[in-house]
């Protein structure tokens, strides 16, 4: 049994004008304990979506919809608010992209670091107090005793960052969501930062999602990659067969089109992806990738590659063939995969 | 040829504080270097380590506390108002809040026009403003449309095209790139390079990606809390870098190794 599983994964909005937006299609994966997944993908490729689907934390208008979605056989979808409030916060928890306007700014980081713990473990407020010194001391923050009594303004960037890593580490959970941890930071505190996330994994045992737009950061810190476009996975596959040859023609421009530090200006200019992602309203019909994609033929245009993937691998009965597959049809058609 | 010219530069805030004697801040402690035309000098550096307060000495928008800014051999101080805006353009991080909502496309690209040359005829500023349009790549039948109708890139575009508009020498590019997304940054920086060779500008080029930045440059400054950390060619400072806080960021940058 895998810690996560998430199979067919599809989350629709409906407006107020009647109308339904699909903002993910054909969403699977899954996560082991211990393991770290990395996710990758531009804005609106509903990458935070996910994680909010996995979370149940999106708004009454969205439409939650899977074949499977379930956390250690639990499944997600079918549990109330109460049951779902036993799971987030104790089980997953999850880091957001800006520390400073995630934390309360009232609320002194003593009372917002124990308030996690009163409400998920059976421990008295005195013994909360001592665990957060200890936790505090954990990701790295000198003289705790005193940073107990600050306010978050208090606080530089990289330390509110590590205040909300002790929080979510504080029950322990077994699935942590990082989503975007290090946008807001500097190059030298993200390092620190993602080395702290690294170590706290091996040491608790913790499945890691770390979520990000830069895929050198992700390639970095995770094992396994998965990359999202336009609310569709596209690439799912180990990090070193993805670095090796990226097969999907996004991932392959994601790749190219980064600078390193080895490109140069006067020897040739970078490689672009033409055009921009589709927005949430104005969704192709077939390929989602195919009005931009140097590859496309008659064909991409017209079927859903994410879809016809799906179903046929899904006969296959082993997510593990999928969560390894490339979900572009015209490579797979000129047996390039 | 030397172009812009810096020499000791430093700037200091006075912070004051009610019953306390008002404590002096140093910004930029000593900051020299020079510009030189068509070329791109790269400045990295962290949040807080002075890279926007010197942009906001070179633009006007603050004042320098002490040594020399010599813009072609003069004084930047003394040029006027008018002449400094003609020679100095910058384009802003995040192009959805340098540019003015209630706006147009045409307007918020004529608008140096407009009150920078008054002289000019209706029929010339259109001219101009289509021609610069092409330039950055966008279709002059956008020209109607308003910010929120364009994508992160275009709009990016059009604050690159408000920079041009009065044929600037030096363009202060401060993180042009960093509010975009990937596939969209590689067109940006393209178009950047297209038109440094197209109008021979000389770009001072403000980021903290040592990626970006290596594309970008042909020298480097690296700044750490407003000192000069090293200064040199790009190939000196990414493949042989000497000072401590440069080896850190080159490690510290993602994908670098």
């Amino acid at each position: 049994m895998n810690l996560l599983d998430v199979k067919n994964l599809h989350l629709n909005f409906n407006t107020e004008h009647q109308q339904t937006l699909s903002a993910l299609r054909n969403v699977s994966f899954h996560l082991n304990m211990g393991e770290t997944l990395g996710i990758v993908g531009e804005s609106g490729s509903g990458k935070s979506l996910t994680n909010l689907a996995i979370m149940g934390l999106l708004p009454d208008n969205a439409k939650v919809m899977a074949d499977q979605l379930t956390f250690e056989g639990r499944d997600l979808l079918s549990m109330n608010e109460a049951q779902k409030n036993q799971i987030r916060g104790k089980k997953i928890s999850m880091i957001f992209q800006d520390p400073m306007s995630s934390l309360h700014p009232y609320l002194t980081i003593e009372t917002q670091l124990t308030e996690t713990m009163l409400a998920h473990l059976d421990i008295s407020a005195k013994d909360a107090s001592l665990h957060a010194i200890e936790l505090l001391e954990k990701v790295g923050i000198k003289d705790p005793l005193k940073k107990l009594k600050t306010y978050p303004f208090e606080l530089s960037g990289g330390m509110a960052q590590r205040v909300m890593i002790a929080m979510a580490i504080s029950t322990q959970p077994k699935l942590l969501i990082a989503d975007e941890p290090t946008t807001a930071l500097d190059v030298t505190i993200q390092k620190q930062i993602l080395d702290l996330l690294k170590e706290l994994q091996i040491k608790n045992n913790m499945a890691l999602m770390l979520v990000s737009h830069d895929l050198g950061l992700i390639a970095e810190y995770s094992e396994r990659i998965q990359v999202m476009y336009a609310g569709e996975i596209v690439e799912a596959r180990s990090k070193q067969d993805m670095l090796n040859k990226a097969l999907h023609p996004y991932t392959e421009g994601l790749l190219k089109s980064r600078p390193t530090l080895y490109s140069d200006k006067s020897k040739a200019e970078l490689y672009s992806i033409s055009g921009i992602v589709p927005t949430l309203s104005n969704r192709p019909q077939g390929c989602q990738f195919a009005p931009r994609c140097h590859l496309k033929k008659d064909h991409c245009e017209k079927t859903s590659f994410a879809q016809t993937m799906h179903n046929k691998l899904s006969r296959e009965q082993d997510i593990d063939k999928i969560a390894g597959h490339v979900f572009c049809l015209e490579r797979t058609l000129r047996n390039e995969v | 040829m030397e172009i812009l010219k810096i020499e000791h530069l430093k700037k200091s805030y006075l912070i004051e504080r009610a019953f306390e004697k008002p404590s002096e801040v140093e910004a930029i402690k000593d900051l020299s270097f020079t510009l030189h035309k068509g070329k791109t000098l790269g400045l990295v550096g962290e949040s807080g380590c002075g890279k926007s307060t010197l942009a906001k000495i070179l633009t006007g928008l603050e004042t320098k506390s002490a040594g020399n800014i010599l813009f072609r051999g003069k004084e930047l101080a003394h040029y006027s108002k008018a002449e400094r805006i003609k020679l100095i353009q910058m384009v802003f991080q995040d192009p959805y809040q340098s540019l003015n909502p209630r706006k147009s496309a045409f307007e918020i690209i004529a608008d140096p026009l407009f009150i920078n040359e008054p002289n000019l005829k209706n029929s010339e500023i259109k001219e101009r403003v289509y021609s610069t349009m092409q330039d950055v790549g966008l279709d002059q039948t956008l020209s109607h449309r308003y910010p929120h109708q364009f994508s992160g890139g275009q709009r990016q575009r059009l604050g690159i095209a408000r920079a041009l508009m009065l044929r600037p020498e030096l363009l202060i590019l401060d993180e042009p790139v960093s509010a975009l997304d990937v596939s969209i940054q590689a067109q940006v920086l393209n178009l950047l390079v297209d038109l440094q060779r197209k109008f021979n500008l000389t770009y001072l080029f403000i980021t903290h990606d040592l990626s970006v930045v290596s594309f970008m440059s042909d020298d480097i400054l690296v700044m750490n809390r407003g000192l000069c950390a090293e200064y040199g060619s790009k190939e000196n400072i990414i493949f042989n870098p000497q000072n401590e806080y440069t080896k850190l960021l080159l490690k510290s940058s993602p994908g670098a190794n």
